[in-house]
């Protein structure tokens, strides 16, 4: 019975969506009177909080399981500490010149415009960006973006691996107040699934079949088979209550570290720091947070420069030693490496690209090292495979295929492809325009017959990633460091990241093998069969990892962290 | 055949600076006016100056293929960003394509955009202005108020809407121009026409049995070129600009069609770094406008009647 309320509210939401998305900056606004009240208030208790944070251990360790998943181990959360002796920083203010009672704002430049807030049906990296912020899931990322408990206090497996069982935090409560129980992991996981390739993270959870209900704090996975990533992929599984799924697009409501204010299109989405966040802040200095997109590059450094905003969350890659240079700015990088690249996606069940010789013709045909050069500066490696080269998983002794314009036009000599006009679809941020000219004379080149469509990106996004509705199309992803998230949802059968629908039972069964073996080596050798298919079958052409990078005021922030997305967790960054 | 000699003639004498009143060409009315016309517009320097300016952007793109050093088309991500040299006489773009080449196609994309647009607003708007004038009553308010109506829009946002509709492209964007040009012409057409319905020619005209559309075009509407000539020539001018403005946010020529507004707009973000990318489209856009302008208001002198024994 409640599935089927499910069923007809989810129908509801898909059909109003652009109405609820339109009604969302009027709710917005009016509830951003109040949502700031509370925000506001009661800053005696921040000092309760962040006393007693510290002292919770930060990984609920001695789990066997944990280890499991966080073989990426380097020396993990001992680095993100200091939370006592930022503390101090606060009583003897140097050159701050707040008080401490005083509420801080930071503002932080965004180098696209977020398009959904419905953390179960976004597509767009910088989407994820308010989800970290508003939502927490069973396990959060900590700074190496390896699985910490968040809202799961601890958990335990069973002998054959196909039944987990958790076991909640009894204080954590969404923003409405409400506490966080057992029903809502199970909705949440569920709307998930329901919601399938329309968002995300379906693929992230295709090994679990079910989610039982234990009793209020306790709730149980039963699995199809067996894995090792899934303390990584319920990251992402943000938890959302039932009771405000319908409108989560226009006003999102997690248990997060940040309550959702308010969201002015094309100008802001405002933050404000939750007073009853269940987690750990390393320091709760920030209690406002304003996202402001300004997908114009040079508004964006301008505005860094004169301090309106502190952090810019992307740096165009000519732009990198300019800004580096700058006065009282730094640059960050990303950690624990860029999971951020660059690739041309193919659909894979249309001709011309349905057939092979054709993919490997466009492989073959892309000059990445004139991408890397002329777009990103050289910021970055020009690679064949989607494995970053310091990625544990990246087999380098793998051929695959490089820049060799003959052999490309062999290829297409040998493929089907009739001279027919192709469409090939970018996005118009940034530097992409660029990026798609290039592409697009290397296609010329090769000898297909291309012509270039430039659309807006919310459009792109749409007819590209939602109704794969193109032939060839250029885009960039930001995946997981865990090789399941780095690449499953690209490639493996109905994905929810391959609108190419490329699809190979072989393929899938590496992936399989990948996500429940437990040994490094025994993944290590599924993830080489994944990298083997990719160099021979090329269901998409990756060009460029992106050694994306951002910037920040130094007289304003004094940490600040930005990981192998690009992306930022904002409770661990402190203020002067 | 006497017609062509007349015509080889008008050649002549139009080199033959400063000398009125030839009589070889006496003998065609229209001939004379427009001479008349020429003499006085050649009198004003600032309109010459816009002419020559129109005529090199002309043969530039006319002999775009000739004049162009390099192919516009082709990148060479080895050789970005490099300034204004010998080889390169605007430097190189962003992915290393050659700036004057481009800037030389651009002019193509602009003359285009710029008259076919007028052509088309001119076309409709001078239509529906005659006839409103002609019929009058409830057509003329239907077509006046529709037309107030679109007047209404400030034009980059009507543009922008029509653009919306029907989707980026060089052809779209000619659409989009020419429809915001409608009202000024049918309204200036409208203006002249009513007039003219009144006068006695046409009253003769209607008087021998003449059918409607006969007067309309061939009685009302020789009689009110003058206005709708000076009003194409500033037309043109703002066309290139709103066609620059157009492609510049994106809804204009698609990449990698050169365009004045779209090398400008790539050339923005790198205006610390390689200031000619911004530069060159920027003063090309300027010259191209200022030389429909000038020759516009060279025009419009010319044909003046308060200015015609000066």
């Amino acid at each position: 019975m409640k599935k089927k309320l499910d069923d007809i509210r989810l129908l509801g939401l898909s059909a109003s969506r652009r109405r609820v998305l339109t009604a969302g900056a009027f709710i917005g606004l009016s509830t951003a009177g109040s949502m700031l009240l509370a925000a506001c208030g009661g800053d005696d208790d921040d000092d309760d909080d962040s006393a007693a944070d510290p002292t919770e251990p930060p990984a609920s360790g001695g789990d066997p399981t944990e280890a499991e998943a966080t073989e990426a181990d380097e020396e993990e959360e001992d680095a993100e500490e200091p939370t006592a002796a930022e503390d101090g920083d606060e009583e003897e203010p140097t050159e701050a010149p707040e008080s401490s009672g005083e509420p801080t704002s930071l503002t932080v430049g965004l180098g696209t415009e977020p398009i959904e807030m419905d953390p179960h049906r976004l597509t767009a990296n910088i989407d994820r960006q308010i989800q970290r912020s508003v939502f927490s899931g069973l396990t959060r990322w900590d700074l190496n973006m390896d699985p910490q408990p968040d809202v799961a206090a601890s958990w335990e497996v069973s002998d054959d691996g196909l039944t987990w069982t958790f076991q909640l935090r009894e204080d954590v409560t969404f923003h409405n107040g409400r506490g966080v129980v057992a029903d809502d992991v199970k909705f949440s996981i569920d709307r998930i699934k329901e919601i399938g390739a329309g968002g995300k993270y379906a693929s992230y959870i295709t090994d679990v079949d079910s989610v039982e209900v234990v009793d209020d704090y306790t709730v149980q996975f039963n699995m199809v088979a067996p894995s090792g990533v899934l303390l990584n992929n319920l990251k992402v599984c943000s938890i959302v209550p039932e009771e405000e799924a319908d409108n989560l697009s226009a006003h999102p409501v997690g248990s997060g570290p940040f309550v959702f204010v308010e969201r002015i299109p094309n100008q802001h989405i405002r933050l404000a720091k939750y007073e009853d966040y269940h987690g750990e802040w390393v320091v709760d200095y920030v209690d406002e947070l304003t996202l402001t997109p300004a997908t114009e590059e040079q508004t964006r450094i301008a505005n860094l420069q004169t301090g309106d905003i502190a952090f810019s969350l992307a740096v165009p890659s000519p732009r990198i030693e300019e800004v580096g240079g700058m006065d009282n700015i730094e640059l960050i990088g990303p950690t624990p490496g860029s999971a951020s690249y660059t690739w041309l996606l193919m659909h894979n069940q249309r001709p011309p690209f349905n057939d092979v010789n054709a993919r490997l013709a466009v492989a073959w045909g892309t000059d990445r090292e004139a991408l890397l050069q002329a777009i990103y500066r050289g910021h970055g490696e020009a690679h064949w495979n989607p494995f970053p080269q310091n990625h544990w998983a990246y087999a380098a002794d793998i051929e695959g295929p490089g820049y060799d314009l003959d052999r490309a036009r062999e290829y297409l000599e040998m493929s089907s492809y009739d001279g027919s006009e192709i469409v090939f679809k970018i996005f118009t941020t940034g530097q992409w325009v660029e990026y798609g000219e290039l592409m697009h004379a290397m296609l010329l080149d090769i000898g297909f017959n291309v012509k270039l469509e430039q659309l807006e990106f919310a459009t792109w996004i749409e007819q590209v990633y939602q109704n794969h509705d193109f032939q060839i199309a250029q885009t960039s992803t930001a995946r997981e460091w865990d090789p399941d998230g780095l690449t499953i949802s690209c490639l493996s059968t109905g994905g929810s990241n391959n609108p190419g629908e490329y699809s190979n039972p072989e393929m899938d069964a590496a992936f399989e093998r990948g996500r429940q073996a437990v040994d490094i080596e025994e993944r290590k050798a599924a993830y080489r069969v994944v990298q083997e298919i990719y160099a021979r079958e090329q269901p998409h052409v990756k060009a460029v990892n992106i050694n994306s990078v951002g910037a920040y005021r130094t007289d304003v922030i004094a940490e600040i962290n930005r990981d192998a997305l690009g992306l930022t967790q904002f409770e661990y960054v402190s203020l002067k | 055949m006497k017609r062509n000699k007349e015509t080889e003639l008008a050649v002549e004498p139009a080199k033959r600076l400063g000398q009125p009143d030839v009589p070889a060409w006496r003998g065609s009315s229209r001939l004379r006016r427009f001479m008349d016309t020429w003499r006085r517009f050649k009198r004003s320097r600032t309109a010459v100056a816009g002419l020559v300016v129109i005529l090199v952007i002309i043969f530039m793109a006319v002999f775009a293929s000739v004049i162009a050093p390099h192919d516009p088309y082709d990148p060479a991500p080895r050789n970005i960003l490099q300034s204004p040299s010998r080889d390169h006489l605007m430097g190189t773009d962003a992915i290393g394509r050659d700036l004057f080449s481009r800037i030389i196609y651009g002019s193509r994309v602009s003359l285009q955009v710029g008259i076919i647009s007028v052509g088309i607003a001119a076309v409709v708007g001078v239509t529906l202005g005659v006839i409103a004038a002609y019929y009058g009553g409830l057509i003329d308010s239907l077509i006046m108020r529709f037309l107030d109506a679109l007047l209404a829009f400030p034009a980059i946002l009507l543009a922008i809407f029509v653009m919306a509709v029907l989707g980026p492209s060089i052809r779209n964007a000619m659409i989009a121009i020419g429809v915001i040009f409608i009202p000024a012409f049918a309204r200036i057409t409208r203006a002249n026409a009513l007039s003219l319905k009144e006068t006695e020619f046409v009253e003769a005209a209607r008087a021998i049995g003449a059918r409607d559309s006969h007067i309309m075009v061939k009685t009302i509407l020789p009689n009110c070129l003058s206005p709708i000539i000076v009003q194409a020539s500033l037309g043109v001018a703002y066309a290139v600009l709103v066609e620059a403005g157009l492609s510049f946010l994106g809804l204009g020529a698609q990449p990698p069609e050169p365009s004045w507004g779209s090398i400008l707009s790539a050339g923005r973000g790198l205006m610390t770094t390689a200031p000619w990318v911004a530069t060159f489209p920027g003063i090309a856009i300027f010259l191209c406008v200022l030389g429909f302008n000038l020759v516009g208001d060279g025009i419009r002198e010319a044909l003046d009647p308060h200015l015609k024994n000066i």
